[in-house]
Formats: structure tokens, sequence, C-alpha cells
């Protein structure tokens, strides 16, 4: 359960958006807005990567009072994701893996979902733009997670992922009721999805029916 | 070796060694490539006389500190620049390894001294088994 209490977030003493109190169930969620409403700043502030004023909880575990533990629950997979041009796919992996302490055998099936075992012992800088937004995802999915917040996950995938990851979205929501939070402007279409759509607009979260 | 510590390996060390590969080159040529035999003296007596010197006289000691300050400052810099760089953000995830101190922190308390103070220990070891 994600909870927000009296939570305000402004840029150069602009506010960006307020939240008096709100409270997520482990759902999923669509979050849209048009470009500047605030999507990315929301799910940066969720991941715990930029400061706000409030509190927001995950599970009980404030973000403000206990970094370490909120942020062990999170994974979050960026719009345009960077990494090295250095390193391997497969380094970051089993970085990843290694740390978040889950088992091979899901990242060897994330690994074949997205598609990936071909080009993982390549170096980064090898790798299209679609590939590394692959390789984001399939890092956001490593782990057992409370909450996943994807930034404009369909963006520069291929058709073959975009409609994996519904499916991935729903299987990870029913098996280990994780929560996700993602902003997409391109139509995300799955019939096995039950999707709670929220608009950013006028610095305020609404449920859109 | 630990998928962690190859990475770190990869993104800090290597980078380091390869930005500051001249001045290595250039400080080990003035302490082992230009000394010569004068009067009698053998190349390792120039080191032991660099370390009398360094111990005995308080001017070269404080020049030798301030030195190594300078220098543990620039290796500082250059992890910090390191995790600002946007295509290194992923190295945010190493705060989950259950230190309590920050991300900067615990780079400082491990890998920094790790990959800087590495010719300077060498130099060390040789002299103590030079003088053992």
């Amino acid at each position: 359960m994600l909870q927000f209490a009296n939570v305000y977030k402004t840029y150069d003493q602009q506010p960006v958006f307020e939240i008096s109190n709100l409270t997520l169930e482990r759902n999923i969620y669509w979050l849209q807005g048009i470009n500047g409403s605030g999507k990315t700043t929301f799910l940066s502030m969720l991941a715990g990567l930029i400061p706000f004023n409030g509190d927001i909880l995950l599970d009980g575990i404030n973000l403000r009072q206990n970094p370490l533990s909120y942020r062990r629950l999170v994974n979050f997979a960026e719009a345009e994701p960077l990494y090295p041009d250095f390193l391997t796919g497969i380094e970051l992996v089993k970085f990843y893996q290694d740390i978040r302490k889950a088992a091979s055998v899901q990242t060897d099936l994330l690994v074949n979902l997205f598609n990936m075992h071909r080009f993982l012992s390549m170096p980064i800088g090898s790798y299209s733009s679609g590939m590394i937004k692959k390789l984001s995802l399939l890092l956001a999915f490593i782990g057992k997670p409370s909450l996943i917040l994807l930034d404009e996950p369909l963006a520069t995938l291929d058709e073959g992922s975009v409609h994996i990851l519904p499916e991935l979205i729903s299987a990870y929501n029913k098996e280990f009721k994780t929560c996700f939070i993602f902003s997409s402007h391109q139509p995300f279409k799955s019939y096995s999805l039950v999707i709670n759509k929220i608009l950013i607009n006028d610095q305020s979260l609404q449920f859109i029916t | 070796m630990n998928i962690s510590r190859t990475l770190l390996i990869k993104t800090f060390v290597k980078p380091f060694y390869r930005q500051h590969a001249g001045l290595f080159i250039f400080l080990f040529t003035i302490m082992f490539g230009v000394v010569s035999v004068i009067d009698g003296a053998k190349f390792t007596d120039y080191h032991f006389f660099l370390i009398q010197g360094m111990m005995r006289n308080s001017f070269f000691f404080l020049l030798v500190l301030l030195l190594w300050f300078l220098y543990a400052k620039k290796s500082e810099q250059f992890v910090v620049n390191i995790l600002f760089r946007p295509d290194h953000s992923f190295l945010n995830i190493l705060s989950l390894l259950g230190s309590k101190k920050t991300l900067p922190e615990a780079l400082m308390g491990s890998v920094s001294p790790d990959i800087a103070h590495h010719p300077l220990c060498m130099h060390h070891i040789y002299c103590r088994l030079l003088y053992a």
C-alpha cells in the first residue's frame, strides 16, 4: 500500500503538484498528463531520487525516515536510460541480480522474454536505443519489489516487447502483489490487465473512470 | 570475483589509472628511472635518504603531507564526478547494499583509497622490503 500525506513538490518556487492525502492499493496505475505536467517528477519522487515535502509511505515504511528500507522495495525504469558504453548487458544483469538477491532462474526467464540473450555479452555502446530501453525494463523486473515504476516503458520498444510488457506486469501483480505505476503516451492495450488511470492536471492527481 | 567489485573496478579504477597514466609514468620515472650512482651511493640508498629526509625534516614532511592531501582530494573529486554522471546513475543501487552511509561516503571509504593510494602503498612495500 502506498500512502501520501501532505506531499507537495516545487521547482524554483513554482508548485508542480500537491497531494494532501491519498492511498494507492497494490494495483496497476497508468499515469497520464500532458508534457511538463510532472509525471517524471512524480515517479522520480516515488523512487526516492529527488527531494519533496511531506511523507510517502510504502507498506508502512516512510521514505523520509527510512530511505534505505523504502528503496529496497522500489524498482524504477527511467524514460531515457543511460549506461556506461564499456559495460556489457550481462554485467549489469548480474550486478542487479546480486544486489537484489534475485534467483538466476528469474533473470534467465526475463532475458528470454525480452529476447535479449543475443546482445547481453556485447558492450552497451553497441546497443540501439530500443535495446537499452529493453535492458532497463529487464533490470526493473529483477527481484520481488513491492512497487515498480516505469517511465514511458513503451517508447522505442519493438512490437514483441510491447506485447510482453502487459503480460509481465499482470504476472508480477498476481504472483508478487507488485504495485505498478507507469506513465505512457502510447496506448497500453491488454485485456488481462485492470488498469487504474490517474491524470496529473492542475498540480493534482485525479482518478479517471 | 564478486560482480559488484568487478563493476566498481571497471567504472572507477580503470578510468582513474587511464586518466592519470601520464602523472604516474612521470613520477615513476623521477623515482626509479633517472636516479644514477653518485659517489658510490646505490639506487636503494636514494629511497632510503628520501624517507629519512621526510621523517627528519619537518618542512619536507609537511610538504609530503600536503601533496598527499591534494592527491587524495583529486581522487575524491574523480569519484564524485563519476557518481554524478547521468550514465552512471545505476550506481545508486549500491546504496541498497546495507551500509548506513550514503553512497559517496561508502565509496570514499572503500574504493577511493584503494584506487588512489596503490602507487604510494607499492612504494612503501618496496622500501620495507629493502630495509626489513
